[in-house]
């Protein structure tokens, strides 16, 4: 697992970039307010975007510190979730705020981005049929049928569509902050899930995002108390459910654990129930809060136990004694400084056949790209002999 | 009158015969995987090599002795189908800290230009791991055709070489596990 310090170190570092960003927009969004024809629409949609821009100014930062490079143009999943996913997820919530007379307006939105995103997340994978990827062997396995995917990516676009819908409603109709204070920390005990789950370099991006929430949300109890931060309420829904997919479809992130981990968020919505609302806001922040960590809870619990028990199985086979990459050395740390391996000698052609090269002798610096080796044996000069 | 047309007869024959022997075709292979293989060696802690292989590849390749630089090679692997004799370690290697076998289904290469050798060839194309893709430049050697069974046409190549698992993206650089992979490929085709 990826040192500690270092993602306490990148959420912090999230958290203030992201404060930073939110306090800038502070000003501006008083004298908007305080302007004699204050629409509610441009204070919505300033205060969104300033939400925007702290989760993107708090992510890129916090990627940053934990080593994670994401590719231009996107190749994996990851680089699609930061480059094209979230960012996209903010243009709608700002449109959505800035045309918030007309809520339909937003929910059209969000559902159009919804229900491609699974497709996007798992374009050109083994999961889709070699068909739907644009230069792709039509003989090519696929693990889902053509039938089977166009029914789970719809299931699964509708599920976000659903989830990210209630999110923003619940944020908004609730108001305070529970609802991107949960989405925060349930981000946080997602990426844990996932790193637990095999795929460590995508689990983590979860993490900054939870120093983004809690740097905006401690701006905003301090200046803005009124605002519902749908802003980093949709992005952050689209950003955990990103998590997900990869976890589930790239890592070995159980059905199970990911249905906990989207039902965690959704218990928010809880909070517009009317018992909940006679509550006092803080009794009630605490309510809903904690009844939202707990499948999350339960869900990095699940993962703990067996990456435990997969890390006891394989140091008895390897003998490394608790190395936390079961059987082929340390899973390696987002930012670890890169130490080379030692190499064998470079390529010189041997002066008799058969003689091994020596795994420990260094070899000198190479060119990047893949070298020629020693001239094989030629199996037809063999058989004459 | 009958020798007349015989003359012409053999004369038409002979003319037939030389326009087919003037045009030598290329001869289209599938790799046979039974008699083919796709292994590699990696450096454990600088102590040992690692061996491995794929075991589920294909592909197919145009050979034409006259012309070398019509001849063309394809070759596709299942990253997912690596055995290094480890269940565990294989597991792994699938897993996104490696190859991503999930994300990324296929390793391919795809030959752009082939240049003759003594013993062979020297093929130049693009290979494609981890969806990332860099020229590379490798000698085969072998070439040599038989027939098994009688009517099946054989012929046969192999190649070694190198890469860099940082040029890919597969992994990050650490002491345990070396950088460089060494690959060993030796394959088969039936002539189609």
């Amino acid at each position: 697992m990826p040192d500690p310090m270092l993602i306490l170190g990148a959420t912090a570092a999230a958290g203030v970039v992201a404060a930073v960003l939110m306090l800038l927009s502070v000003g501006p969004a008083r004298q908007v307010a305080a302007a004699p024809s204050a629409v509610p629409a441009r204070r919505s949609a300033l205060a969104t975007c300033a939400e925007v821009l702290a989760v993107a100014g708090g992510m890129t930062i916090g990627c940053w510190w934990l080593g994670i490079r994401p590719s231009s143009p996107p190749v994996e999943d990851k680089d699609r979730l930061l480059f094209v996913l979230l960012p996209a997820a903010g243009v709608v919530e700002i449109l959505a705020a800035v045309l918030q007379r007309r809520p339909w307006f937003g929910r059209i939105l969000r559902l159009l981005l919804a229900l491609p995103l699974p497709f996007l997340l798992l374009f050109g994978s083994g999961w889709l049929p070699s068909r739907w990827t644009p230069g792709g062997d039509p003989a090519a396995p696929s693990t889902w049928t053509e039938q089977e995917a166009l029914r789970n990516l719809v299931g699964l676009g509708a599920l976000l569509a659903g989830v990210w819908g209630l999110l923003v409603w619940a944020a908004q109709r609730a108001g305070g902050f529970v609802v991107p204070a949960a989405l925060g920390l349930i981000s946080a005990t997602a990426g844990a899930t996932i790193m637990l789950s095999g795929y460590a370099t995508g689990g983590m991006i979860g993490l900054p995002f939870a120093g983004v929430a809690a740097g905006a949300l401690l701006v905003c109890l301090l200046f803005a108390r009124r605002h519902s931060m749908t802003g980093l309420v949709g992005v952050g829904t689209v950003l955990l459910f990103g998590l997900l997919m990869a976890g589930e479809f790239f890592g070995e992130l159980t059905t199970t654990n990911f249905a906990l981990l989207i039902a965690a968020p959704v218990v928010c919505g809880l909070i517009a129930l009317p018992p909940l609302q006679k509550l006092k806001a803080a009794v009630r922040f605490v309510v809903v809060l904690v009844a939202a960590l707990v499948p999350a809870g339960v869900a990095v619990g699940l993962a703990q136990r067996s990456f435990a028990a997969a890390t006891d199985e394989s140091s008895m086979y390897d003998g490394a004694g608790g190395s936390d990459a079961p059987a082929f050395g340390g899973t390696p740390s987002g930012a670890a400084a890169p130490t080379p391996a030692t190499e064998p000698a470079s390529s010189t052609t041997p002066k008799s056949p058969g003689i091994p090269r020596d795994p420990g002798a260094d070899e000198p610096g190479a060119g990047a790209g893949p070298q020629r080796g020693s001239a094989p044996i030629d199996p037809g000069a063999e058989s004459k002999n | 009158m009958f020798r007349r047309v015989c003359v012409t007869m053999a004369g038409l024959a002979l003319v037939a015969a030389l326009g087919l022997t003037s045009q030598v075709v290329a001869d289209e292979y599938a790799v046979d995987p039974l008699h083919s293989g796709v292994n590699f060696k990696i450096s454990h802690l600088g102590l040992s090599w690692i061996q491995g292989r794929f075991d589920e590849f294909g592909g197919k390749f145009t050979i034409d002795p006259s012309t070398p630089e019509k001849c063309a090679f394809a070759l596709s692997i299942n990253p997912a189908s690596i055995d290094t004799n480890n269940q565990k370690r294989d597991e792994h290697l699938r897993s996104p800290d490696f190859l991503n076998a999930n994300q990324f289904p296929a390793m391919t290469f795809k030959s752009t230009s082939v240049r003759a050798l003594k013993n062979g060839y020297e093929v130049t194309g693009s290979f494609t791991m981890h969806g990332v893709t860099k020229p590379m430049t490798f000698d085969l050697i072998g070439g040599h055709t038989t027939e098994l069974p009688k009517g099946v046409a054989r012929t046969g190549f192999s190649s070694e070489f190198s890469l860099k698992r940082s040029d890919f993206g597969v992994g990050q650089v650490t002491p345990m596990i070396g950088e460089k992979i060494y690959v060993s490929v030796s394959f088969e085709g039936i002539r189609k």
